[in-house]
């Protein structure tokens, strides 16, 4: 990415669980002495966010850097580090500061980072140094230091930085982030989690991919409970056979034939309790560069789509870009008019957690069938053996949606907020009879699995985009 | 796995593998002179071919092409194939995960089978 790219765009770091825990651990010298690393970071463009997805750490060795409270590397140190990043790799300088919270920068900080490292980085890789301050509690504050001119580097301050796993760790910056305004109609939403876990929640920029019965509901109840960053991916416009189970639809939009985007823009406006909504309605798939592109804004997404292609994308995405993807499923049994049974799950997938397809939720099979076009296909449906009908039926009713989709909210809240006892311990899956649920606790992605494969790698996806028939 | 894994794999176990681009529809990884090893067929040598996946990761392709025609066209899943009338298009899903000796096991199962 050149330059003058950046300057219309907003700054993120993402990083994994097993690199944090590490990076910490490197760290953590006591109060008194300051330590620092090296790290690789890969980009990751979005429409209007940049992302670092810093990778892997490049630990320093004895002697590489010197120890006296504060800390400084040497020039061996760097040059080592520079020349172990691969192609596509940007440097990152992490160091500890002893004190909590986002981090501003001493004046020693800038003048290593702006004036000892932005350049040899950005001459050895092309991509801009990437600087984070780890807090005693947790915290990482990041920057960027774009290349002006010659010999002249500006910060750019990170929005936010990402610590993804089975949790969601979430650091703002306190002011291009701000903690929203906690309103007179969240009270009984923030006395559950707290005022603390509500600034969390709300802050999360949330994409919506699908936006019919599931999504439509995800949408009513991130706008009550105070979100306010939304960002809704879905090209299709509501019909008659949608107002049955799409909430806040009216007649007047089917006949219209009003984008679902639209819809769901007006209902979350309508119910939103938040001060400020900051709301993106994209009425264009996520199988394409500018869907691909809004859903890599996102800090969370929501899969409520029901076709095997787009799920393998958001399911490649949530490892690659280290965007977790809440998603579910309905299968309902129906023979000749009979309601026969009714399964739906509700899972979580990304690092640290099983892919869809190691779930089971996702069939590569199908995922070739979408396509190659055959699901859209009525003979071919039609042929297929019962098992594979009930499937792609797509079958389903509101109540069905609305439990699929409160349990995705769970999750959702579990995940940001790391209350088990809130989003619970694993995928669901709930059987309408007896009337129980199952949590699998244990399951993992097979070994060698291709998605799990590409955690923190930012591979372009855009292979998977654009599906042309065979 | 890749697309070039895929031709690695089958120039590593002998056959000959070559890229085919048809302009307007897509590219093809044609093994020239595959021999069917079991079933009504057993014996006779034609060309397969699979369109080239973009996707990542790898999704194995939904069909198998093959040439001359092994079947009414129609019958058997079978329908005319965008390569050119020469080939036909089988319409045959790998279920399970794709590695290159996967789909090859498939290419086997899904000729011995017609």
């Amino acid at each position: 990415m050149v330059k003058e790219d950046f300057r219309a765009t907003e700054a993120s770091v993402a990083l994994l669980e097993h690199v944090y825990a590490a990076l910490l651990q490197h760290l953590d010298k006591g109060l008194d002495q300051e330590d620092l690393t090296f790290a690789a970071w890969r980009p990751s463009q979005g429409f209007r966010r940049y992302t670092a997805v810093l990778n892997r750490l490049l630990l320093p060795h004895k002697g590489d850097r010197l120890l006296h409270g504060n800390v400084a590397f040497m020039t061996e140190y760097l040059q080592r580090s520079l020349g172990q990043l691969e192609m596509g790799e940007g440097l990152a300088l992490i160091h500890g500061h002893p004190v909590p919270g986002w981090q501003g920068m001493s004046r020693d900080d800038v003048v290593a980072e702006r004036d000892r490292l932005a350049g040899p980085a950005f001459g050895r890789t092309g991509l801009p140094l990437l600087g984070l301050t780890a807090g005693t509690d947790g915290s990482l504050s990041a920057r960027m230091w774009n290349r002006k001119g010659p010999h002249e580097f500006e910060r750019q301050w990170a929005s936010n930085v990402r610590v993804v796993g089975r949790h969601l760790g979430l650091t703002f910056h306190p002011e291009l982030r701000a903690r929203p305004i906690a309103t007179a109609s969240q009270v009984a939403t923030v006395s559950v989690w707290g005022d603390r876990h509500q600034a969390d929640l709300s802050r999360c920029r949330v994409g919506i991919v699908g936006l019919g019965s599931v999504g439509s509901l995800v949408t009513e109840c991130l706008a009550r409970m105070g979100i306010t960053d939304l960002v809704f991916i879905d090209p299709d416009r509501i019909e008659e056979r949608n107002l049955d189970r799409t909430a806040g639809a009216t007649a007047e939009d089917a006949s219209v034939g009003r984008f679902k985007v639209s819809v769901a823009e007006r209902h979350a406006r309508n119910v939103s309790t938040s001060a400020s909504l900051t709301l993106k309605a994209v009425p264009i798939s996520v199988l394409t560069s500018a869907g691909l592109n809004q859903a890599l804004d996102c800090d969370v997404l929501f899969s409520c789509v029901d076709r095997p292609a787009p799920r393998h994308l958001l399911n490649a995405l949530a490892y690659a870009h280290l965007i977790p993807v809440i998603d579910g499923g309905i299968l309902a049994r129906v023979e000749a008019d009979d309601f026969i049974h009714a399964d739906w799950r509700i899972h979580t997938v990304g690092p640290g957690r099983p892919c869809l397809v190691c779930l089971g939720a996702l069939d590569t099979g199908d995922v070739a069938l979408d396509i190659a076009g055959k699901l859209d296909d009525p003979d071919y449906i039609k042929n297929l053996p019962e098992e594979r009908r009930h499937a792609v039926s797509k079958r389903n009713v509101f109540p069905f949606s609305m439990s699929v989709a409160a349990h995705e909210i769970l999750q959702f809240v579990g995940c940001v907020t790391g209350m088990e006892r809130i989003g619970g311990v694993g995928a669901q899956t709930y059987h309408c009879y007896p009337g129980e649920m199952e949590v699998d606790r244990e399951k993992s992605c097979a070994a060698g699995c291709a998605y799990m494969s590409l955690a923190g790698s930012a591979a372009d996806l855009s292979g998977n985009l654009n599906p042309q028939p065979q | 796995m890749t697309n070039e894994d895929l031709v690695k794999h089958v120039e590593g176990i002998g056959l000959k593998a070559e890229i085919l681009d048809v302009p307007g529809t897509s590219r093809y990884i044609v093994i020239r002179h595959y021999e069917i090893c079991a079933g009504r067929l057993k014996g006779r040598k034609v060309d397969v071919a699979l369109q080239w996946m973009p996707q990542i990761p790898y999704v194995a392709p939904s069909a198998v092409h093959v040439s001359p025609h092994v079947v009414a066209m129609g019958s058997a899943n079978s329908q005319s194939s965008p390569i050119g009338a020469g080939w036909q298009y089988l319409s045959r899903v790998l279920r399970v995960v794709p590695t290159p000796s996967a789909i090859v096991t498939h290419i086997a199962t899904v000729l011995a089978e017609l």
